[in-house]
């Protein structure tokens, strides 16, 4: 109907757009239905819903970042058609020309999905919708501080490292000194098999406001966020979040006492 | 032309369906659908509100490709191209289609905004180029450059508004290299068709580069014709070639042509002159065109001519009053290239040399003349030689003045009756000519001036007519003149003698002769005074008797006679006759006529025996006394006619016998011989004897002729040598004398004559008559041929024989 708009912005074409409005309907796309994560291992169910109208089908198609995976052509024989795509498995028996299945998604099926809906000759009217699926891997375990030496004195210096567990996307690790946010020292990234393991340095010189209520906390927090790689700054609000934190406690004198806590794991909704 | 690739990734595989969309459009502008048909069948389809009948999906390229024609610019945009595979997953492809619109073609503009591809105008070498390329349109705006050739020059093109993109070209100073260069401005949006140009070649007048006179001789000749060549090279258009003597052009002839390479010729035909001489032809050449484009080459001309001289009297000098014995000099004044070599002087056309003691001295350019005299007068000229020949000067005319001097300088005889009148003409060369003349007259030593009115005076002649009336008026007449430059140093002299008979004919001989007639030819001497008439007389040998008288009243004495008797032969006598009487015959010996009766040779052949010839000799003894009486009679006789005469005759007679007997003799001969012939001679024939002048003049200084006689000898030989120039009735006396001795020696002492010179040989013949006799017998052409001989006789006895004459009146 847009189209019809658009093409009739002229008096004088008023009639030839009315008949064309009106006479061919055609087909239109409703929605394209695509889940923006899916944790890896699980199902993940793409939809692309239209009008025909007047139209016939002729066929549907699904991309992966502009790759053909799966194709529904009633007219073929089979009708249903799928191409080997990484990570994707289509499970023919719950597709059909409205919905594609992707069983056991794994990190590779994260991408664009876009179904292409074609109508029959002699117009194959085509109409195109997309969106994007992240397939999240979580650590099977929260970060770990390591490098802490038991008694410090002060005057001397701190150094730490946080790794964080093997995930997809990767950890964001932060560090927090008496609940203060601190610049890490340095950061680095280790990749293995798609999952990717986070570790940040903290140095610092040990002084005695660092013990202001009697004790010192370091905490280092890991973030799991699908927003990470997408915009930045995010335009809204992450589909998923997953934190974790190690807490480190010195008390005068000065002995690190190491804990490990899992405080939160939370999930957001769409 | 939009490309897609439809081919399958396996083998197996194959194309289902291809369709075409633009942008995010959803309806396709294109399908290719091959679904249950073959790939050739395949069904096509345009959208008719996009590409409609424009688009064809070509699949036999690789890759294929949807060809759309008459693109335009709504059709510019993102394209997709989808293409659905049987077996493998379908493939998209993106093609982004942009739609250039070309440039209009550029326009080139002069800086006076005129298209320049509507001007043929040339630019002038060194001028600076603007130039206006202007392009209308070009999606995307074009890129305007200039090109010379391959190299761009100018890319600097700004876009102003209308859709017009510009690129102004200055190009300074073009040059010769420029000529027929293709000036480009090229317009350009895109690499994927050729870019739109315009091209203007330029056209450049050129300045000549080079002018040269290949024909710089060096030197010409003067009044000759060359042929100058000029050539220049370099102009466009062709140079205008100009030539130029010193700052005046020449327009004269000239023939211009063009040659190969691009060379004006030009050629001067060119007489230089004398003037010319150092002057500058210039050969110009000029691009017409182009200011300031004139070259030139010079050629200084050396002319050599010949010598031009001018010969003029010193100029301290006044020609018109120089004077014999005066010292003069010439100035040569010579014009010449090369320099002259040879400086030559000439007078009345002979060459002078230089001789100090004749008083000539050559020195440089000076000829000077030490003591002129009139022969020294006349006109000088001088020469002047170099190699390209002589140069002779303007005469300069030397007038020399001087005082009278008879034309003549030899005296004049004149013989004349009493009464009769005879006309002296006195000339005198003097200069100046205006003479004053007088006459002075002398006889045996008394001078009277001749008054004035007796005599007339024109110039340089004076004319008396004068009348002896008395024996006194007999003497020496002188004629005196004078002039602006002084008296006449000496006289000329007129003798003016009683008339006699004439003095005898001279050189007769026969000039023409045949069977029956004769024809002889004399010349006549002194007339004696009084008109003469000649005759000639034909004697018969040998009896020597007359037979004809031929008379020729009036001279020439030239006689002819026809109708001769043949056979016979002759003695020819000729005479002069005058009132007085006749003259002594001149004899030609012996002519013959040959005819039937042979009389030549007999009675000069006869045989001589040795009786007659004694007989002849005691003839000739008896002969020798008779005519020693008749002599002493006859002298006896005249000195009572003539007392000093007489004398005279007297002691020459006396003198001679002794000195010369030969003329003795002869004389006696030529008496006895002649007598019969001429009677009227026989009364003088005595006395008609060679003698030398020398002795009278001692033995009677006082007689009249003295003061004639004592005259140098040169005077007389001139006077007669020429007198019938002078005066037609004078004889020359000289032959005759050589006649008359002739005569008196002739035929038996004609051995003798022949020599005549030696006495002594005379003497022993005369003595020895027997031998003498000897050469007689030889005939008459002996005679004959002594008869030359006899003329070198003469001047011995000239005076001698004219004295006679004058004893006879």
């Amino acid at each position: 109907m847009l189209k019809c708009v658009v093409v009739c912005r002229y008096p004088w074409e008023m009639l030839k757009c009315a008949l064309l409005c009106a006479g061919v309907l055609s087909l239109k796309l409703l929605r394209i239905v695509v889940p923006p994560y899916t944790y890896q291992g699980e199902k993940a169910l793409l939809q692309c819903q239209y009008e025909l109208e007047n139209d016939r089908l002729y066929s549907v198609t699904w991309y992966k970042d502009h790759e053909e995976f799966y194709r529904y052509v009633p007219k073929s024989h089979p009708p249903q058609h799928s191409y080997p795509l990484e990570g994707i498995k289509v499970d023919h028996h719950q597709s059909d020309g409205q919905q594609v299945l992707l069983k056991n998604v794994n990190l590779k099926a994260s991408g664009k999905y876009r179904c292409e809906v074609s109508a029959e000759a002699p117009s194959f009217t085509s109409v195109h919708g997309e969106g994007r699926m992240e397939v999240v891997a979580l650590p099977k375990e929260g970060p770990q501080i390591t490098g802490e030496e038991g008694m410090y004195q002060v005057g001397d210096v701190i150094s730490l490292n946080c790794t964080s567990g093997k995930s997809y996307p990767p950890a964001r690790l932060r560090w927090y000194i008496n609940g203060r946010p601190v610049v890490p020292d340095y950061n680095a990234v280790v990749q293995q098999h798609g999952l990717v393991t986070s570790v940040v340095g903290l140095r610092f010189e040990v002084r005695p406001h660092h013990f202001s209520s009697g004790h010192m906390q370091i905490r280092c927090v890991a973030t799991i966020s699908t927003d990470l790689e997408q915009s930045d700054p995010p335009d809204r609000a992450p589909l998923l979040e997953d934190n974790r934190e190690t807490l480190l406690l010195g008390r005068q004198p000065f002995v690190l006492h190491q804990l490990t806590v899992h405080i939160l794991n939370n999930v957001s909704a769409c | 032309m939009m490309p897609c690739d439809i081919t399958p990734r396996d083998r197996d595989d194959a194309v289902y369906m291809v369709l075409w969309f633009k942008e995010a459009d959803g309806e396709p502008l294109y399908s290719f659908d091959v679904r249950g048909r073959q790939f050739g069948q395949a069904k096509l389809w345009s959208a008719p509100t996009a590409f409609g009948t424009r688009a064809y999906f070509r699949t036999a390229s690789t890759p294929a490709q949807l060809l759309v024609d008459d693109v335009a610019l709504s059709d510019e945009g993102m394209y997709r191209c989808r293409v659905d595979f049987r077996n493998t997953p379908t493939r998209n492809l993106k093609i982004n289609l942009t739609v250039i619109v070309p440039p209009e073609r550029p326009v080139i503009y002069d800086d006076k905004r005129r298209d320049r591809r509507k001007l043929l105008e040339r630019y002038n070498e060194g001028s600076d180029v603007y130039l206006v390329c202007e392009v209308t349109g070009g999606r995307p705006r074009p890129r305007v450059t200039w090109f010379l050739e391959n190299t761009i020059i100018d890319d600097s093109y700004t876009h102003e508004p209308n859709d017009i993109t510009t690129n102004h070209l200055s190009f300074p100073n073009i040059g010769r290299q420029h000529l027929n260069a293709r000036l480009i401005c090229q317009a350009s949006n895109t690499n994927l068709t050729h870019a739109q140009s315009e091209v203007i070649v330029l056209d450049v007048n050129l300045k000549p580069v080079a002018v040269h006179i290949t024909t710089k001789d060096k030197q010409v000749s003067a009044d000759k014709r060359y042929d100058v060549e000029c050539r220049s090279s370099g102009s466009r258009p062709e140079a205008i070639i100009t030539w130029w003597k010193n700052s005046r052009q020449i327009k004269r002839v000239t023939k211009n042509h063009l040659e190969e390479g691009n060379q004006s010729v030009s050629v001067l035909s060119f007489v230089p002159t004398i003037e010319d001489d150092g002057k500058y032809l210039t050969c110009r050449a000029e691009n017409p065109e182009i200011n300031d484009s004139a070259l030139e080459d010079r050629w200084r001309l050396n002319v050599h001519y010949v010598p031009m001289v001018t010969l003029k009297m010193g100029s301290s000098l006044n020609p018109d009053d120089i004077k014999e014995g005066d010292d003069v000099y010439f100035e040569c004044n010579i014009r010449a290239n090369p320099k002259a070599y040879r400086l030559a002087w000439f007078h009345n056309g002979h060459e002078i040399h230089h001789n100090v003691t004749a008083g000539v001295i050559l020195s440089d350019h000076s000829l000077v003349l030490q003591g002129v005299t009139r022969h020294t007068a006349g006109d000088y000229t001088c020469l002047a030689a170099n190699t390209e020949g002589k140069g002779t000067s303007n005469p300069a005319t030397l007038r020399v003045m001087f005082v009278p001097t008879c034309k003549d300088d030899r005296e004049e005889l004149l013989g004349a009756l009493k009464h009769e009148t005879v006309a002296l003409r006195c000339e005198v060369d003097a200069n100046p000519p205006l003479v004053t003349f007088h006459w002075t007259f002398n006889n045996s030593g008394d001078l009277a001036e001749v008054p004035p009115s007796r005599f007339t005076s024109v110039g340089s002649v004076s004319r008396l007519n004068y009348t002896p009336v008395t024996d006194m008026d007999y003497g020496t007449l002188a004629c005196w003149g004078f002039n602006a430059v002084g008296h006449q140093r000496s006289p000329c002299i007129f003798q003016v003698v009683a008339a006699g008979r004439p003095f005898p004919l001279i050189n007769c001989s026969v000039v023409n002769q045949t069977s029956d007639s004769l024809h002889v030819e004399c010349l006549e001497s002194f007339d004696g005074g009084l008109p003469q008439s000649f005759l000639m007389e034909l004697l018969e040998l040998p009896g020597l008797r007359p037979r004809y008288n031929v008379t020729v009243a009036r001279g020439p004495p030239m006689f002819d006679i026809y109708g001769m008797e043949p056979g016979a032969s002759y003695q020819v006598n000729l005479y002069a006759v005058n009132a007085k009487g006749r003259s002594e015959p001149y004899i030609i010996e012996a002519v013959t006529f040959k005819g039937v009766a042979k009389f030549t040779g007999p009675s000069a052949s006869l045989p001589m025996n040795p009786v007659l010839t004694g007989l002849i000799a005691t003839a000739v003894g008896l002969l020798v006394v008779v005519c020693a009486v008749v002599v002493a009679l006859y002298r006896r006789h005249q000195h009572r006619r003539h007392p000093r005469q007489a004398k005279l005759s007297q002691l020459e007679a006396a003198l001679h016998q002794a000195d010369d007997p030969v003329s003795a003799d002869g004389g006696c001969a030529g008496a006895g011989h002649t007598t019969p012939l001429n009677p009227t001679a026989s009364s003088t024939g005595g006395v008609i004897v060679a003698a030398d002048h020398r002795t009278t003049e001692d033995t009677d200084p006082d007689i009249i002729p003295n003061k004639y006689e004592r005259r140098p000898l040169k005077g007389f030989m001139k006077m007669y040598k020429t007198p019938p120039q002078r005066r037609r009735k004078k004889n020359d006396t000289e032959d005759e004398e050589g006649i008359l001795r002739e005569e008196l020696n002739h035929r038996h002492l004609a051995k003798d004559i022949h020599n005549n010179q030696v006495n002594s040989v005379c003497n022993l013949r005369a003595h020895k008559g027997v031998t003498a006799s000897s050469p007689l017998s030889a005939g008459p052409e002996t005679l004959t041929s002594s008869a030359p001989l006899m003329h070198k006789l003469g001047p011995e006895v000239v005076t001698a024989s004219h004295r006679m004459q004058e004893s006879c009146i």
